[in-house]
């Protein structure tokens, strides 16, 4: 019984340096989207996002925010929401976020995250794509 | 054509044994269960247009099952949902709650709608 095979592909030598020459350009392009859709999405939970009152509620809109990572390789994203860490979010906020998101035992969900994400998805691919093309990164 | 709440009704009207189920927040006279089942719509978003008429829409439907001992030995959610032609989707935990004790396992699934 083999446990092994092998695969050959020819040709991927000037592919491999399109991809080289063509880095720079393609970090700096997807980042810029990024920063575009990061925008998008986080107006889009703000305008969802239900004010919870309360004498110990936050206002979430104020804790949706983006975090942008370094820029260091290739590997490009952005966070954005209620960020899970302290120096964005403090642990009472997190848990309101959470029954807010997610609901409870007594409440119902008021989901803002979900939602955007569900209702922009597609912009945010035609945005990603046209900012692509439009470097000529990507065909039409 | 069923609602997305008659397919999610039916698909949790399923189980067997039978689990209280309700659409959120469930609501009780008395104590709550030891276990029961919230569900509601998420979202329900177009997918595709033809003609300026709408062809296809998703759902995500959350359902939270809550137990109050705990995550071993929930009903059989899954199964009943795929049954419906449901899709699953993203699973949570949610934290306990301080005055009914109850666990909460909040599970997504999605459907897609043709017309």
């Amino acid at each position: 019984m083999a446990t092994k095979t092998s695969l050959k592909i020819n040709g991927l030598d000037d592919y491999i340096q399109a991809l080289a020459n063509a880095g720079e350009d393609i970090n700096k392009i997807s980042r810029e989207a990024l920063a575009e859709a990061g925008d998008i999405l986080a107006a889009e939970m703000k305008r969802n996002v239900r004010v919870v009152t309360g004498e110990r509620s936050r206002n979430l809109v104020d804790h949706i925010k983006i975090r942008v990572p370094s820029g260091e390789g290739d590997y490009n994203y952005r966070e954005i929401g209620i960020i899970h860490r302290l120096e964005f979010t403090d642990a009472a906020t997190a848990i309101q976020a959470n029954a807010v998101e997610y609901g409870s035992v007594h409440n119902k969900a008021m989901p803002f995250v979900r939602p955007a994400i569900r209702s922009k998805k597609a912009a945010i691919n035609a945005l990603i794509k046209a900012r692509l093309v439009a470097a000529g990164l990507a065909d039409a | 054509m069923i609602t997305i709440f008659e397919r999610v009704s039916t698909a949790l009207g399923s189980l067997s044994p039978a689990v209280p189920y309700a659409i959120a927040p469930y609501k009780s006279t008395g104590a709550l269960p030891d276990v029961f089942i919230a569900y509601e719509l998420i979202s329900g978003n177009p997918e595709a247009h033809a003609d300026n008429v709408e062809t296809a829409r998703t759902y995500l439907v959350q359902v939270s099952i809550f137990s109050r001992a705990g995550f071993i030995g929930l009903p059989d959610v899954d199964a009943a949902m795929l049954a419906q032609d449901f899709v699953k989707s993203d699973w949570r935990q949610l934290p306990q709650d301080p005055e009914t004790f109850h666990y909460g396992l909040a599970k997504d699934y999605t459907f897609t709608e043709f017309f």
